[in-house]
């Protein structure tokens, strides 16, 4: 794990803890998923995990799957997409495995 | 209701990949976008969400597959959008 501790920033000042250990961070950390992470100094890390599905995994254990799926969706964030034509004329074809 | 389908490059790519190496994969790949294009829930496709990736603003991506009852089945991501009626097809992939 990459941490770069110089792109710190502070978010709140002073924040305390509940009895039971619980801090609210805010808009920051809604809705997002960590591993917790603690140094002899006490300090707290709060590493973002996102969760991946099994049936999800080949992909992602699959690099140039991966890759050419990431592509697709750089392509479609800069607009690069275009119309080819209709495929309905190949949805009867009949095809022997 | 019948949609139209939008691919990217890489997308587009591998659709003339397939018309140089390999017809019978094509027919099978265009099969699926002309089920596709008809009714996304075809069954055959065999359409699910793939929660772990999402489109460039946000939009939920879907896999279908190009094959039944083919552990290495070919699949295409997509999603719905831009616009109504659009579906934006990202990639088309062999799964290991």
């Amino acid at each position: 794990m990459n941490i770069h501790f110089q792109d710190f920033r502070p978010v709140k000042e002073d924040t305390h803890a509940d009895s039971r250990g619980r801090l609210t961070l805010g808009q920051i950390a809604k809705d997002k998923k960590y591993r917790v992470l603690v140094n002899d100094a006490g300090q707290v890390l709060l590493d973002p995990v996102v969760s991946i599905p099994e049936r999800e995994l080949w992909l992602w254990n699959n690099p140039e799957a991966l890759a050419s799926v990431q592509r697709g969706l750089q392509q479609a964030a800069e607009g690069k997409g275009r119309y080819l034509g209709s495929f309905a004329q190949y949805a009867d074809l009949e095809i022997e495995d | 209701m019948p949609s139209q389908l939008e691919f990217q490059p890489e997308a587009e790519s591998t659709l003339e990949l397939l018309k140089k190496t390999d017809l019978k994969k094509l027919k099978k790949v265009q099969k699926t976008l002309g089920l596709l294009e008809r009714n996304p829930r075809h069954p055959s496709l065999q359409t699910h969400d793939f929660d772990s990736l999402t489109g460039p603003n946000k939009e939920k991506v879907f896999e279908s597959y190009v094959e039944n009852n083919t552990p290495a089945a070919w699949r295409v991501f997509w999603y719905y959008g831009p616009g109504a009626g659009v579906l934006t097809i990202i990639a088309i992939t062999p799964h290991p």
